[in-house]
């Protein structure tokens, strides 16, 4: 089985990081006011809201599917490939748990 | 070594300060301070209110805009100001500007009873030359209420003001009186 | 009796009921929103391929990555370009209401005069008839003007609003987005491409950004903020729409960390940091120019929240730096953290307002600069209890440091403004003073006016006026008699100052050779607190804060002189100020 670099653990980390910068430009486009348009308009601008928080929300949801593919990945590596040094190994360690 | 003097001096001032009970009643203060601050911005909108028409009138002019805002008046730096006050600013668009309209407000002010204070007296500086004609400046005290108008040579509008007196505020006050604001709008009686 | 055609009535208009300022806040929104998106474009294309990972997992794992995205760009232009449409509604709807005023203005004149008209109608005698129909004749030709002018802008406001509904529904799936911007090249990326180096001048910076079309830098501004928000040479209104987009983008990522609980120490200190700069702008907005009666624009022109180990690097203008006609840049002494941020664009907003009340003629901007790392901490700031906090002695190497920024962003203000200089002046207080002394002496800080107020002094290379390189007419020198600070610096061969405290020669002494200005407290001396002499030489309605705003509208004749302090061979300095009577001149209506 191919070594896991270290890298691959920090882009776990930074996938979650994605994640929850996206999940908050999914909440400021969400609680974005529509007050400020005429009525004709508050209700397009509403309904554009509401489909682009879900948008939003589906990146900062396969960003965090990346996190955890990439944590499984490592798991799998950790549990059956046991011919890798042990530096290589606690390098990665660190990496499976999600921190946030 | 006079300033090793002055700094010792200073040092035992300030701890006097701490030791000197600086949160003495500090509760009472509160409630003193945001009722009297509260008052003030009714008595200084309601002032506004009555006489910044007849201010207009008298220059033959419109109120522009009207508008009131709390402001600290002396620093205590970092920690904002130590004292606060509502005041309402706005502008006329007047027929008769510059120093006869001063002159016709304060004219007004008179009628309507007020107690218009005397100009400001000219600084005693040294090398002083002005030259420009800079604002022109009246005020009259309303119930409390400093009223001023100012006046420009090559301008064809007067600046009024009108605000309470500063007010201390207790100290763990300070960042709410910082950060107050009024809802929208404060006061706007043309537009 | 010939009858008298009364005049068309002006039509009813419709309600018009709507808020230009809240509809650019939810285009901020949607382009914070996008420049996030864009990240995680770049971040696919960059360092999430981890090439040095190898085997099928890995080529996986990249194939998935990249349909991710593509989906990525597409959707970032799609809201991007959704963002600019709403801010132009914006800037029509303002237009708009402006018409809508004077159409519900236009209306209330022409009603009052034909109900007038009407009345001496229905008593007129035959002799009056020709003059009132006249009156009629002129009223009905302004109602029908009235009402072709109200019919064009019910048309207008329609038609916008039909665009904006368009606007809105065409990008609203998936399938829209990706069949509108899939595969589509990010303007942004060749015009960043052609960016000068890290150290090309402020007026190269300057030709490569009025080089852009409108859309590359519109572009750069949504989807890289970071790469133009803090570069000396770009417009003012161009970082400030940059720092905003990061502003807003960094808000809304550590709040909901925050609200998670999940925030680390740095995270902390980051969204400090951002909303002290939010809470900046605010205070500046606030306030209303007292002669238009708008609120004060504000400029977030430096927006670097993690600079200088957290303490962060923020500048917020009160004002317009790109057309003013003055431009001053406050330097202060207290720079330890970016959350003072606030109580700076304050004072900014004061000596804003102070400028403009002593000359509307002129236009202004004042930028409250914290670019540079100040000390933690500095006896006389130290302890917020107004005592001396004897951290160790005060040294400059951070004022030498700071005066290089300062004069670099100096430099780059001169740059945007090319063929339309303003009036530029340096206004440093306290430890900022010091800091402006080394722009000046070490890096021929290239201002028309220095200003140093509640001064320990203007650094060690200052022996004279005439060394801080605008000649001595132009250093102006505000120390308030009671100020334990401003009695720090040398004074001379004989009494050397506070060798510890101070920091270089005292400014306001007759040696030194500048301009003292008066800058006496009313209520000087009167707190228990001897530090508050210090902190109010930007306070309202002080001699001060006047006087500043004559040196930075040019009206040197206006600015009332002190007498300067001197030190006799035979005794300590002295300092006539002391005994005069402190003035309160207006600063504000």
């Amino acid at each position: 089985m191919a070594v896991i670099p270290p890298e691959v653990g920090q882009r776990s980390r930074d996938w979650d990081d994605q994640n929850l910068d996206l999940t908050a430009a999914a909440g400021q486009v969400s609680d974005s006011g529509t007050g400020g348009f005429t009525p004709t308009v508050r209700t397009a601008a509403k309904t554009f809201r509401t489909a682009w928080h879900g948008h939003l929300t589906t990146l900062a949801t396969d960003a965090e599917s990346q996190a955890d593919g990439l944590r499984e990945t490592m798991t799998d590596w950790l549990n059956t490939d046991q011919s890798a040094d042990v530096q290589q190994r606690s390098l990665i360690d660190p990496y499976v748990q999600e921190i946030r | 070594m006079r300033h090793r003097a002055l700094v010792a001096i200073l040092t035992l001032w300030a701890v006097l300060l701490a030791a000197c009970g600086t949160e003495t009643g500090e509760e009472d203060g509160m409630d003193d301070a945001r009722r009297t601050l509260e008052h003030q911005r009714t008595d200084v909108r309601r002032v506004a209110a009555d006489l910044a028409p007849s201010m207009a009138a008298a220059v033959g002019g419109t109120v522009t805009f009207l508008t009131g805002q709390w402001s600290g008046c002396d620093s205590v730096f970092p920690q904002g100001h130590r004292n606060f006050r509502y005041g309402v600013r706005g502008r006329i668009d007047a027929t008769t500007p510059g120093a006869a309209g001063l002159d016709a407000v304060v004219a007004s002010w008179r009628e309507a009873g007020l107690q218009v204070e005397q100009p400001a007296p000219e600084s005693s500086a040294p090398g002083q030359g002005g030259t420009r004609s800079g604002p022109l400046t009246r005020s009259a005290e309303e119930g409390g209420v400093q009223v001023s108008v100012t006046a420009y040579a090559d301008q064809e509008f007067l600046l009024i003001g009108f605000q309470g007196p500063c007010v201390d505020v207790p100290r763990s006050q300070r960042e709410e009186w910082e950060q107050r604001k009024e809802g929208e709008p404060d006061v706007r009686l043309t537009r | 009796m010939t009858e008298i055609r009364l005049p068309t009535e002006p039509v009813k208009l419709p309600e018009f009921d709507c808020d230009p300022a809240l509809i650019e806040g939810f285009a901020a929104d949607l382009l914070a929103a996008s420049a996030q998106v864009d990240d995680l474009g770049t971040f696919v294309a960059g360092s999430a391929r981890v090439p040095t990972w190898i085997g099928s997992d890995a080529d996986q794992y990249r194939t998935g990555i990249t349909a991710l995205g593509t989906r990525a760009d597409a959707m970032s232009l799609a809201l991007r370009g959704v963002s600019q449409r709403v801010s132009l509604h914006a800037t029509r709807m303002t237009t708009y209401e402006t018409t809508y005023s004077d159409l519900k203005e236009r209306r209330l004149q022409l009603s009052i005069a034909i109900a007038e008209v009407k009345g001496l109608a229905a008593t007129a005698t035959e002799d009056q008839v020709a003059e009132i129909q006249g009156k009629c004749d002129t009223l009905n030709t302004r109602s029908v003007e009235f009402n072709t002018d109200a019919s064009d802008f019910v048309t207008d406001v329609s038609e916008e609003e039909s665009a904006m509904v368009a606007a809105f529904g065409e990008m609203q799936t998936r399938d829209q987005v990706m069949k509108r911007y899939e595969g589509v090249p990010d303007p942004a990326d060749g015009a960043l491409a052609s960016k000068p180096g890290p150290d090309a001048s402020p007026s190269a910076v300057n030709a490569w950004w009025e080089g852009l079309t409108e859309e590359q830098r519109q572009a750069i501004i949504a989807a890289s903020p970071g790469s133009i928000g803090n570069l000396d040479g770009i417009p003012a209104a161009d970082r400030d729409a940059a720092n905003t987009v990061a502003l807003n983008r960094d808000l809304a990522a550590l709040r909901l960390l925050e609200e998670r609980g999940v925030l680390t120490d740095s995270e902390k200190e980051h969204l400090v940091n951002a909303e002290a700069a939010e809470k900046g702008l605010e205070n500046i907005r606030e306030q209303v120019d007292p002669v238009t009666g708008e609120p004060i624009l504000a400029q977030l022109y430096i927006y670097d929240p993690l600079a200088f180990d957290g303490d962060g690097r923020v500048a917020i203008a009160a004002g317009d730096i790109d057309t003013a006609d003055n431009v001053s840049v406050v330097v202060p002494g207290l720079t330890n953290d970016g959350g003072s941020i606030p109580g700076q664009a304050t004072n900014a907003a004061d000596i804003y307002t102070a400028a403009r009340y002593d000359d509307p003629s002129q236009t202004n901007a004042t930028l409250a600069w914290m670019g540079y790392d100040a000390p933690d901490s500095v006896p006389w700031e130290g302890d917020g209890q107004g005592g001396w906090d004897f951290a160790g002695v005060v040294k400059e190497d951070m004022a030498e440091r700071g005066g290089e920024r300062l004069a670099d962003t100096v430099d780059g203000i001169r740059a945007i403004r090319e063929g339309d200089q303003p009036h530029l002046t340096a206004v440093g207080h306290s430890y900022g003073s010091t800091t402006t002394g080394h722009a000046a002496t070490d890096h021929g800080l290239d201002v028309d006016d220095i200003v140093l107020v509640g001064s320990p002094g203007p650094g060690d290379a200052a022996e004279h006026a005439t060394d801080l390189g605008v000649g001595s007419d132009h250093v102006w020198v505000g120390t308030n008699s009671l100020d334990p600070v401003g009695g720090l610096g040398d004074k001379g061969w004989i009494n050397k100052g506070n060798i510890e405290l101070g920091l270089g020669r005292d400014p306001a002494e007759d040696d030194f050779g500048a301009i003292r200005f008066q800058a006496e407290a009313t209520d000087r001396g009167t707190s228990l607190d001897p530090f508050d002499d210090h902190s109010k030489y930007f306070d309202p309605n002080t001699e001060s804060l006047h006087n500043i705003a004559e040196i930075i509208n040019g009206h040197y004749d206006d600015v009332t002189r002190a007498e300067h302090k001197y030190d006799p061979w035979y005794d300590s300095p002295r300092d006539p100020e002391v005994w005069r009577y402190p003035t309160a001149p207006k600063t504000e209506p």
